[in-house]
């Protein structure tokens, strides 16, 4: 898979504070990809030099493996994490005018509105002013003045911010459509649980430098820590875990039936194996791995830095 | 399309279309137009005869009396008693002049003029130099100098003012000329105010919508803010443009309904004369440059106009509301307020080095230049003076193109010039 974007040795500095250190990032074709960090890590910068709305102290981002040019942006579908539009502005006309800023002829704005409208089932909005829409309704809108002109990469500042939970829902639909359509997603969040199952690659930014990069699978299987979680019908007391050398972690649900189990082998050892030892005591109703979230990644990581 | 002229485009249209807009565009005019009618019309239609009953105790005015189209002074030779009972069946325009029997013409004192309501300033101006008159006539009989001499020293004088040209002498009116030209400075004023504050409030709506960082994902920030500052200098030039025409065409028909009150005044001997200086004044107007004052003047506006708003965009992207406005608003507005106030002293002078350095520094020249443009200013004068301004609004626009694209960015954070200062570095 190419990548379309490869920042290198990206630095930016603000007055009094050091946004972007050397950081280096491929983000591949096609993917949805997670730029994740808590807040003032430097995300918002690195997306506003990928949308040149300003520029890096030094080094370069390449688009497909080109400088970085100003006619690109017709190429990105930026939402900032601040959402807003013009509030008098009627739908239909703001939608437009967003669309031809993109460098879209009428013909293909008029065709790509009304696909749009369709999608949302907002026909009846065009002649409705911002300010008339509810905050979900208005976030429709927004998504669709991002996305209208059919960019190659879309980048989403904390796209579920301000969402609710059904336009959360539609929109992560929609990201995951225009992906397989193509396009490549760049999602910003300090929220990490809330994209780690939509995107197929990440990068971790801390305190402006970058703290891991890669295929989200991959990463989580690198910070394992052989924890495995276990349902069985049995007695935990009757179990001797500290014999085998495992070491019990939390027990959850326990009632007359069964119980889950989270344990550790800290030598680690084949998960056939280890399901063998339980097989003899009960009847075993789940057994799986248990691998880190991103979120512990990441405080397993930022932790270690700071030491 | 260009994208700066998408922007213009909506700048002007979300602008023109406003309802807001084509009232004030309107009525403008209209409130204008009948500011001027209205003293006109109260004078033809309004203002009814006034009457005056003089009660002359001392016995020394027995000419006065007057009949004029709206003034009546006689003197029914009755006492203040009788004359005030009579008063009581009169209407509100009834008034009585009393001179006391004691009344000396050598120290003139305690004449009152009695009414029901106030007689206005203009009213008891007229009743003062009539009686000034009649003292003087009464003093110069008793030196013994016959009526008709007195008579015949009394001449009334309208100095004709003229212009030496190039193309010989022309008709000319000082009066006509400063009224051109504080009007033209007045404008000047006025719109790079008016039009300055729509620019500003205009990148605070961008700035408080939140708006702004999708569009300088699209254009540059300085596209941005040059489509919004020509934008909105086309919806002036409109607004202008109508108001002169409907100002004109309210004029005309008003100026018709002014001239057939002139020709009733011309019927007494005083209108006559005040008819003759206004055709005076009216064709002196026509002797001013006024392809060269309306050219001027559109220069000076959009040169003006440029300069300011620029520097008004600049420091309203710098800050998160309106209020804030405030701390940079007086520092910057202050040489146009210097300007309109220095004025009334360069059309003293409008020749003079105050006049000259006021109307080659950029930031005051557009008012100034266009209080002396009427009285003539030497080409090379507004030549420089146009190069300066030119020079300058690109600089002030490449200077506020800078703080702008870093103020629109920046929210939560109080500005200082300091800041402001340092934005122009940034990368």
């Amino acid at each position: 898979m190419s990548n379309i974007i490869e920042a290198i040795n990206i630095s930016k500095s603000y007055a009094r504070k050091e946004a972007l250190k050397d950081i280096n990032l491929s983000v591949p074709a096609g993917s949805v990809y997670g730029l994740l960090g808590p807040n003032g890590a430097g995300k918002t910068t690195f997306i506003r030099i990928l949308t040149q709305i300003i520029g890096p102290d030094s080094g370069e981002i390449l688009l497909n493996g080109k400088h970085l040019e100003r006619s690109d942006i017709e190429r990105i579908g930026y939402m900032p994490e601040e959402r807003g539009l013009y509030k008098k502005m009627k739908v239909g006309e703001q939608v437009e005018y967003f669309a031809k800023l993109k460098g879209m002829s009428s013909k293909q704005t008029t065709d790509a509105i009304r696909y749009w409208f369709n999608v949302f089932d907002i026909k009846d909005w065009w002649g409705k002013k911002m300010d008339e829409l509810s905050k979900g309704m208005q976030q429709k809108v927004q998504f669709i003045v991002t996305v209208i002109h059919k960019p190659s990469l879309i980048i989403l500042d904390e796209p579920f911010s301000g969402f609710d939970p059904l336009n959360a829902e539609l929109v992560r639909d929609e990201i995951l459509k225009l992906r397989d359509q193509g396009a490549t997603i760049i999602l910003s969040t300090h929220r990490m649980e809330s994209v780690e199952a939509l995107c197929d690659h990440i990068a971790l930014i801390n305190n402006s430098h970058k703290v891991i990069e890669g295929e989200v699978h991959d990463i989580r299987n690198q910070f394992k820590e052989n924890m495995y979680e276990l349902n069985i019908s049995k007695d935990p007391e009757a179990m001797n875990l500290g014999s085998w050398g495992y070491e019990l972690v939390s027990t959850a649900g326990q009632n007359d039936k069964s119980v889950t189990l989270r344990f550790m082998v800290p030598n680690g050892a084949a998960s056939n194996d280890i399901l063998q030892r339980f097989i003899p005591i009960g009847q075993v109703n789940a057994f799986k791995e248990v691998l880190p979230s991103i979120n512990d990644v990441f405080i397993k990581l930022v932790k270690g830095e700071n030491k | 399309m260009n994208k700066i002229a998408l922007i213009i485009q909506r700048e002007y249209i979300t602008r023109v279309r406003n309802k807001t807009f084509m009232l004030v565009t309107l009525l403008a005019p209209l409130a204008y137009g009948l500011l001027i009618m209205i003293p006109v019309l109260t004078a033809k239609y309004a203002d009814s005869k006034k009457v005056v009953a003089v009660v002359d105790e001392s016995g020394r005015f027995s000419s006065l009396s007057l009949t004029d189209k709206d003034l009546v002074i006689y003197n029914p030779h009755q006492t203040m008693d009788l004359v005030k009972m009579a008063y009581k069946s009169q209407d509100s325009d009834f008034y009585i002049l009393h001179i006391p029997q004691n009344f000396d013409v050598y120290h003139p004192s305690g004449i009152e003029l009695l009414s029901r309501k106030n007689a206005g300033v203009f009213f008891k101006g007229t009743i003062d130099t009539i009686m000034e008159h009649q003292i003087r006539d009464i003093r110069m009989e008793a030196m013994h100098i016959p009526k008709a001499t007195i008579d015949s020293l009394h001449s009334d004088i309208d100095v004709s003012v003229r212009k030496i040209t190039d193309k010989g002498v022309e008709a000319s009116s000082s009066g006509a000329t400063t009224g051109v030209a504080y009007a033209g400075g007045f404008l000047i004023y006025m719109f790079i105010f008016l039009y300055g504050s729509i620019v500003m409030r205009g990148v605070q709506e961008e700035k408080q919508s939140r708006v702004v960082e999708i569009i300088i994902s699209s254009v540059k920030p300085f596209q941005l803010m040059m489509g919004k500052i020509i934008g909105i200098a086309m919806v002036g030039l409109t607004q202008v443009l109508i108001w002169v025409l409907l100002t004109f065409i309210i004029t005309t028909i008003g100026g018709q309904a002014i001239g057939a009150h002139h020709a009733a005044e011309q019927m007494t001997a005083n209108g006559g004369q005040r008819m003759e200086a206004m055709q005076n004044a009216m064709s002196a107007l026509g002797t001013l440059p006024v392809g060269l004052i309306v050219t001027m003047f559109l220069f000076y506006f959009l040169g003006g106009y440029l300069l300011y708003s620029s520097m008004f965009a600049a420091v309203s992207s710098a800050v998160d509301s309106q209020a804030e406005v405030g701390q940079f608003m007086l520092p910057i507005s202050l040489p146009i307020i210097v300007s309109i106030a220095s004025i009334s002293t360069i059309v003293q002078n409008p020749d003079g080095p105050f006049a000259f350095w006021m109307s080659m520094i950029p930031v005051t020249s557009p008012i100034v230049m266009m209080a002396r443009i009427p009285f003539g200013v030497p080409a090379w004068q507004l030549a420089l003076s146009m190069a300066i301004l030119i020079g300058s609004f690109i600089v002030s626009v490449w200077l506020a193109g800078k703080i702008y694209r870093t103020g629109i960015l920046m929210y939560g954070k109080k500005t200082s010039w300091k800041e402001l200062g340092k934005w122009l570095f940034y990368k």
